[in-house]
């Protein structure tokens, strides 16, 4: 009897979990209201990401060197899951180190600082809001003129080196075990193998075997997708970019080359795009490609709502297509990255593609067809994946291998001895900093410095806009960018092979020409950083080794502005009269009336409009509740059965 | 209570569990740390805009008690739903294909290999109690026994691919290679299970062995056994006759316990060896917090246990009248 009591606990209880969950999960309505801080001194936590082992070092490295300017940064390794949902959903980090990851061209500028970025998901974390950043940063997306735009990024850049939301440490370089034999791959930002390395792809080729030589790799794990609109993660996008084409390419200065597109225009507007395709591509089922593919894909793209690619697709606003080999795409706005964009969106066979559905699961016995150097063989699920090259690849005498496999070998040891042993030829990721002295010393691979570029994963250390006053406090976070010896990071967390960053569009990555010989940096210099804390008033007034919180500036009217900026001090005034009371003229006085009324009136606008909205909305979710019926019917029943067989036993 | 009451009562019951299962299936995942719409957009660099989408696509953006009714809907209709991390797949062809086909051999074949060892070794050990081959035997199965099976694995793949050459170092079949017929196929599956077999051989020796070496000396402690000395029967006779078929019974339920292990796999063996199975893949979804492959890989793992252990327990009450009197 005992044991059913307790099982009919158990259920009541779950039931009661699945409701508590559930409340906890519906987020609060609007933005939650700052709690004000009770920090007394500058102690913070700092969170890291527990698996990666470069994000745990240097944070470790860190908390070290910060110690020496009176600062506790406690390094706290955790989970992707707890670190992750808080960055995405919850907001209320303190202080993290790890890497975001670049593209290859400077992209990741506008969503971490855009104030339209702070948001559920979004990539401005930090919540930096700045409406003249905002301002610059539309501006530059808008600037067709390279170098007027570079000049924008390098002030934008030193705005955000004067408020640092995060500050940049390095990039953690790929350097890749690949067995000696091997030549001919591309060292390139981002690695001799990456989806936008293509020509890599193209030119690798065996010592002894200029032409047909069969390549393997290891994966750690199985692609994702076969379908080349979703196949954006890493490991989807390299056998992607072998079967499918892209307009232009990255040469290894990252530059654009032509890639499908031999040529292409931009006018001076910049609301015409004018690519001229090279005229002898197939596609891998011999059907001649055409611009009349090329307008298929983007079509497609924008009719079908597809959520990649949206900031070039929804600044599109129609394709025309001149002659077979001649593609115009007529954009709604200039948009500086667009030919950048393009390197992204890979080209798709209309006559395959016209009746299917943006996320069609491309069943891989259906062979995916692309126009790319590599056509797809044969596979096994979960296992390998075998490309053949592509004997009518449209430029001529490429490529040079024969065949490419893709091997999925989980563990990473075992990935290390089977390119030791050669049974597999190189991996598609970088060495693990374990395997570096290792594969150092290993004759059977190329030496390291030949595979050795800089990476894509910039690791940097941010801080959370939102809460600390003392982390929205410049003066606090320009004394730990002194404070940090980055070269000691990268010696430190992964030996050596690292780049410093001092910028947040890096030329060690970006290319030369992001070069800013003025830019705002911060070079190592400790006695600076504590001279900087000590005039702000941070004083370890304690004795313990950590900076005490400034005292608040004295305000002897208790209006809550400063004495220092109170031009009646001792007077309780308004702050829009310098804190002193203040006359107002009546006819001011009207004037504000009607701004406050013709406010109102715009305001009761908005509210109709999200009215209408609402109604909308609450339409759509009655058609899912009727589906909920269905569902709670189910439910209902179950509950009954279990309840009924649990009255029954007694 | 009739024996027709006995099987209706424990369908029931049964029934009963896997609904239980069900349930706390969705919320075991729901309330561990974790986004799952993280897993849905995979890539850390994937735009905003874009995740949104696929978040909405999945429907994780609606309130968790809805998802569950829409779960429980769904299952009813027959459906797992598709994979967050590999968009497109059903849950179902997922579990039941291939993967599933290589853990069973994988499991099958070293437990059956451990099996066997464990009761050989086990009775030689019962024997000779107390001399130096029983110690030695002891020793080396509490070894094996506490050894952590990925190490064990590690130092194996070092031995026999990369210093020996003798096999291959991941995967269950030779990569990008047609094989001409069903023979050469069979001889590379083989030749790839080796070392993960030997690995969970070793690892699962230990325990049997223990096990059986102990229940044999249990038996020599019964009456019969004096009486089989009695009646002068050779030692071969009373060891194999008597001792171990009485000895292999309790083995036998062991055995049926274990038999959960064929379907959930070896998750650090198939981990080291690339072994694609469904251990690895519950150690990819957990990592990928892929919902519904790891919500199907359990309700089809508790249906599974529910079935075998109602069809033992109806076995054993068809043939043993005791169990039918004491429900």
């Amino acid at each position: 009897m005992q044991l059913k009591k307790i099982s009919s606990l158990t259920i009541a209880l779950l039931i009661a979990i699945t409701f508590a969950v559930n409340l906890i999960s519906f987020p609060a309505s609007g933005q939650v209201i700052a709690p004000l801080s009770d920090k007394e001194e500058l102690s913070f936590e700092m969170w890291t990401l527990d698996w990666d082992t470069i994000s745990v070092d240097a944070g470790d490295v860190i908390e070290q060197m910060l110690r020496q300017i009176g600062i506790r940064m406690k390094a706290i390794p955790l989970s992707d899951e707890v670190l992750y949902d808080n960055l995405d959903l919850e907001h209320d980090y303190e202080v993290y180190e790890m890497s975001g990851g670049y593209d290859p061209y400077p992209s990741h500028i506008t969503p971490r600082f855009h104030s339209s970025e702070i948001m559920d998901y979004g990539s401005n974390d930090w919540a930096y809001d700045n409406p003249e950043i905002d301002a610059l940063l539309d501006q530059a997306n808008r600037e067709l003129d390279f170098e007027t735009r570079t000049e924008i990024l390098w002030e934008i850049q030193d705005i955000i080196a004067e408020d640092f939301p995060y500050i940049p440490l390095f990039t953690s370089d790929d350097v890749h075990a690949i067995r000696k034999e091997w030549t001919g791959y591309v060292c390139m930002p981002g690695g001799i193998f990456n989806w936008y390395n293509r020509l890599t792809t193209i030119n690798l080729q065996h010592e002894d075997m200029e032409y047909g030589a069969d390549f393997v790799m290891a994966y750690p794990s199985y692609i994702r997708y076969y379908n080349p609109i979703m196949g954006t993660d890493g490991r989807s996008a390299l056998v992607v970019s072998m079967v499918y084409d892209d307009l232009v390419a990255y040469d290894a200065d990252m530059n654009l080359t032509p890639w499908l597109a031999k040529d292409w225009t931009v006018s001076s507007d910049g609301l015409t795009i004018t690519f001229y395709l090279v005229e002898d591509a197939m596609w891998h089922d011999d059907v001649p490609l055409t611009s009349e593919d090329v307008k298929f894909t983007i079509d497609f793209y924008k009719e079908q709502d597809v959520p990649y690619d949206v900031p070039l697709m929804s600044r599109i606003d129609f394709v025309e297509t001149d002659g077979d080999y001649t593609v115009i795409v007529h954009m709604a706005e200039p948009y500086a990255w667009a030919v950048n964009d393009f390197e992204d969106v890979p080209i798709m066979p209309k006559h395959i593609w016209e009746d299917k559905a943006w996320d069609w699961a491309v069943h891989p016995d259906m062979m995916p067809i692309g126009s790319g150097p590599f056509k797809w063989d044969s596979y096994l699920d979960g296992e390998w994946i075998k490309l053949v090259a592509n004997e009518d690849f449209w430029m001529e005498g490429y490529p040079h291998l024969g065949s490419f496999t893709v091997r999925v070998i989980s563990e990473s040891s075992a990935r290390y001895l089977a390119i030791s042993t050669g049974e597999v030829h190189s991996e598609r990721y970088e060495l693990d900093t374990g395997f570096i002295d290792m594969a150092a010393e290993d004759p059977n691979l190329a030496p390291l410095e030949d595979t050795w570029c800089v990476g894509m994963w910039d690791y940097y250390i941010a801080f959370n806009q939102r809460y600390e006053p003392a982390l929205q406090d410049p003066v606090v976070k320009k004394a730990i960018a002194y404070a940090i010896d980055k070269q000691q990071l990268v010696d430190i967390a992964r030996l050596g092979y690292g780049t410093v960053t001092d910028t947040y569009i890096p030329s060690a990555f970006f290319g030369p020409a992001y070069e800013n010989p003025d830019a705002t940096t911060y070079e190592y210099n400790v006695f600076l950083a504590n001279q900087m804390l000590d005039a702000a008033g941070y004083l370890d007034i304690d004795a313990d080794g950590i900076r005490e919180m400034p005292a608040p500036a004295p305000d002897s009217d208790g209006d809550g502005i400063p004495d220092t900026l109170d031009a009646c001090p001792q007077v309780p005034g308004l702050p829009e009269y310098g804190g002193c009371p203040g006359e107002v003229e009546t006819i001011e006085e009207l004037e504000d009336l009607i701004d406050a009324l013709s406010a109102t009136v715009s305001e009761t606008q908005t509210m109709v409009t999200e009215l209408e909205g609402e109604m909308e909305t609450m339409k759509a979710q009655l058609n899912s509740s009727l589906n909920m019926s269905y569902g709670l019917g189910a439910v209902a029943l179950i509950v009954a059965i279990i309840a009924i067989y649990f009255g029954m036993r007694k | 209570m009739g024996f027709k009451e006995y099987v209706g009562k424990r369908t029931l019951q049964g029934f009963v569990t896997i609904l239980l299962a069900i349930t706390l299936n969705f919320i075991l995942f729901r309330i561990m740390p974790g986004d799952p719409t993280r897993a849905v957009s995979g890539d850390p660099r994937v735009d905003t805009a874009t995740r949104l989408a696929l978040i909405a696509k999945f429907g994780l953006d609606r309130p968790l008690f809805e998802q569950f009714v829409l779960y429980f809907y769904n299952l009813l209709r027959g459906e797992m739903g598709i994979s967050f991390v590999q968009i497109g797949r059903p849950v179902v062809s997922i579990i039941l294909g291939r993967k599933m086909v290589n853990t069973l051999v994988l499991m099958g074949s070293s437990m059956f290999l451990a099996f066997i060892l464990g009761i050989a070794v086990g009775v030689v050990a019962a024997w000779r109690r107390g001399t130096k081959t029983d110690v030695s035997f002891v020793l080396l199965s509490l070894a094996t026994y506490s050894m952590p099976v990925f190490w064990f694995g590690m130092l194996l793949l070092m031995l026999l691919s990369y210093h020996l050459h003798l096999v291959p170092i991941a995967g269950t079949i030779t990569a990008g290679v047609a094989h001409p017929n069903f023979l050469a196929y069979a001889a590379d599956y083989l030749h790839h299970l080796i070392a993960p077999m030997m690995t969970l051989a070793v690892s699962f020796f230990g325990g049997y062995f223990l096990f059986m070496r102990d229940t044999i000396l249990d038996v020599f402690t019964e009456d019969y056994m004096l009486t089989a000395r009695a009646k002068g029967l050779s030692d071969r006779k009373i060891l194999f006759k008597h001792a171990m078929r009485n000895a292999l019974l309790p083995m036998v339920s062991l055995m049926g316990v274990h038999v959960t292990f064929l379907i959930s796999g070896a998750t650090l063996t198939e981990t080291v060896f690339s072994w694609d199975g469904l251990g690895r893949l519950i150690y990819d979804s957990v990592r990928n917090n892929d919902y519904p492959v790891l919500q199907g890989i359990f309700l089809i793992m508790a249906v599974l246990v529910v079935i075998a252990s109602i069809s033992a327990d109806i076995a054993n009450a068809y043939l043993d009248p005791r169990i039918k009197e004491a429900a």
